[in-house]
């Protein structure tokens, strides 16, 4: 096979955006707020999008709403430097297959594929692991980002071997890190397979930005950018520009917020999308993230929201 | 009021395996549909198709519908319970409905579980009442943390659920006695037409005794009679012969606890040597390490010799 540039992820911050519902009683989809949020962050320079990932409460969707959403997007940023990262929860082989030709005839870049996690750490082997990834990527229309998030995969994980084996194959360009690993951020970072591969490594964890660029991470997917996207791209461009003092004191507000998210995930980033932007009539997600945020506990995080903010406001 | 759903029968339920070709992707009808019959022979009170050991997670719809409607079609006095793992309320809505129309009696729902610790009791509240207002078939609801990312049910939870009239029940697959029994004790749950089942058969005399119903236990998949036999006993009241069974199984049992659903193929085959293969689609491809099967020889001959018995 030969190789195309195509397959390679752009270094830079993504973001994994929320899906917005109507407060309509039967959640149906916002796709005016859901384009609206995109513009504004495809215009404050943010490099791409997850579109239904965690974030997006892919899994709380059909199908047919997820290829709603991209279409929807794609239509209204037809720029093909903007990467679309198509979420696909299936569990099954088959259906990312299926799914994954949809979403590159609606315009999707890549898709992002979680690790096959239902039968848990006892069952599922490395062995396991390659097999899947590359029966996936053998039938897939899109190149493949896989999705390294134990938190929701019944704690299922990836080896290093593992990870230099996926990479050859020429469909699977990159992972996301939902952990805070980070022996295995400088072992995935620093590899020499995986960059003779053009394998990709991003962080999904924004708090810890700075020491993944430190071991050559490539930049984040990180759902802070959704609500601050200048200062995330800020904070790579200080790091990158060698200013490391200035990206270390940003890291510590950016980690401060993100302990906002770490805490209230979809709910903390939907409520303060609403505060900021007044994105969105529904904050709470769909079933069974139909409970509202605590506003009592959140407000401990208020301080550090509204610093990042005046920061935003800044840039 | 409405009337309240059919309820399940007290009983041995067997959670029985998808069975594969040998390229490890093809749908083995024939193996199936034999697993099948062997279990309606040997006393098995009905089937869950497509639960965990089914292997629900691998499969498309499409497929899942199939198998349904085939076992259904071969053997239509068979009760047929159908594992439903969607994290989308409308997922789960539609594929009730198309279980239903594949011949399917009642739907064996897990809970959404991708958002792990983030879900609140309320949420899942929320959650299983949009599915059983909707639900085609009547529900029962499925409680295993250990492919839930963590979640557990409370079982107040499983109480307030028990009120709504499309929700008939609950297997719960870990190994908390005490939760067993304040569901199983609960004579309010119990008056709201609610049966519960537990999902371990090591444990099935001791909830047995905490009002619980019975079992849907996937190692009965290769020795049906044993668990049968066991419930009989303790229905009339002999104890000591329920107790004297109940501990070859536990100890069989240590078995799928090591090995999950490729164990429990294993132990299918071995019994019966029913399948082409006892490994599954990726990423189950992989044999169990064979020494560490063998050290459990002792507990597995121990159950072939009992169920020979029988």
């Amino acid at each position: 096979m030969t190789f195309n540039n195509s397959f390679v992820i752009p270094k830079g911050i993504f973001t994994p955006i929320p899906t917005y519902f109507k407060d309509d009683g039967s959640y149906s989809l916002d796709l005016e707020t859901q384009v609206k949020h995109a513009k504004m962050l495809y215009e404050s320079g943010i490099n791409g999008l997850v579109v239904s990932g965690s974030m997006g409460e892919a899994s709380n969707m059909t199908m047919k709403e997820r290829c709603s959403v991209l279409k929807a997007i794609r239509e209204a940023i037809p720029d093909s430097n903007f990467k679309l990262i198509a979420g696909m929860p299936p569990s099954n082989y088959s259906d990312i297959i299926e799914e994954s030709q949809i979403a590159s005839d609606l315009g999707a870049n890549f898709i992002i594929v979680l690790v096959p996690g239902y039968f848990g750490t006892k069952l599922v082997t490395q062995q396991g692991i390659i097999d899947y990834f590359k029966i996936v990527a053998d039938g897939s229309s899109l190149p493949i980002m896989i999705y390294n998030y134990p938190g929701v995969v019944n704690g299922v994980d990836i080896e290093v071997s593992t990870f230099e084996e996926l990479a050859k194959h020429p469909f699977i360009v990159g992972v996301k890190l939902t952990h805070f690993n980070l022996d295995t951020y400088t072992l995935l970072g620093k590899n020499p397979i995986l960059s003779a591969n053009n394998f990709t490594p991003f962080t999904g964890l924004g708090q810890v930005l700075v020491p993944a660029l430190s071991v050559n991470i490539k930049g984040a997917i990180d759902g802070l950018s959704g609500i601050f996207p200048k200062t995330m791209l800020k904070l790579l461009k200080l790091y990158e520009s060698g200013k490391f003092e200035q990206a270390a004191d940003l890291q510590y507000l950016v980690t401060r917020a993100n302990m906002m998210i770490g805490e209230f995930n979809v709910y903390g980033v939907k409520y303060t999308l609403k505060q900021i932007y007044d994105l969105g009539d529904c904050i709470t997600g769909r079933p069974p993230l139909s409970t509202n945020i605590d506003t009592e506990k959140y407000k401990k995080y208020q301080n550090d929201i509204d610093l990042l903010l005046k920061y935003e406001n800044s840039l | 009021m409405t009337i309240s759903a059919a309820l399940p029968k007290r009983g041995v339920y067997t959670p029985v395996p998808t069975f594969f070709k040998k390229d490890l992707h093809t749908i083995d009808y024939d193996s199936q549909i034999e697993h099948a019959k062997f279990l309606q022979q040997n006393g098995i009170t009905g089937l869950v198709l497509l639960g965990s050991t089914g292997e629900n997670s691998h499969l498309t719809r499409k497929e899942r519908i199939e198998l349904v409607s085939t076992i259904h079609e071969e053997l239509p006095d068979f009760p047929l319970m159908a594992g439903v793992a969607q994290n989308s309320v409308e997922d789960a809505i539609e594929e009730i409905l198309q279980l239903k129309n594949a011949g399917a009696q009642h739907a064996l729902v897990l809970p959404s579980s991708y958002f792990g610790a983030s879900i609140k009791q309320q949420g899942i509240i929320d959650w299983y009442t949009e599915v059983a207002d909707n639900a085609s078939l009547p529900v029962l609801i499925y409680v295993y943390p250990g492919v839930s990312n963590n979640i557990s049910i409370d079982p107040r939870t499983i109480k307030k659920l028990s009120a709504h009239p499309n929700i008939v029940g609950a297997k719960i697959s870990h190994g908390d006695v005490s939760h067993h029994a304040i569901i199983g004790l609960d004579q309010e749950i119990a008056a709201n037409q609610f049966i519960t089942l537990t999902g371990l058969g090591q444990i099935l005399l001791p909830v047995l005794v905490v009002g619980i119903q019975g079992t849907v236990d996937a190692l009965c998949g290769a020795f049906p009679k044993i668990y049968v036999k066991l419930l009989e006993n303790y229905d009339k009241g002999d104890l000591r012969a329920a107790a004297e069974l109940q501990l070859v199984i536990s100890r069989a049992e240590e078995l799928v606890v090591k090995f999950g659903v490729v164990g429990i193929k294993k132990a299918i085959h071995f019994a019966t040597g029913i399948g082409e293969t006892y490994l599954g689609r990726a990423p189950l491809t992989q044999d169990v390490n064979d020494a560490d099967w063998k050290s459990y020889n002792d507990y597995l001959l121990g159950i072939v010799s009992v169920e020979s018995t029988l």
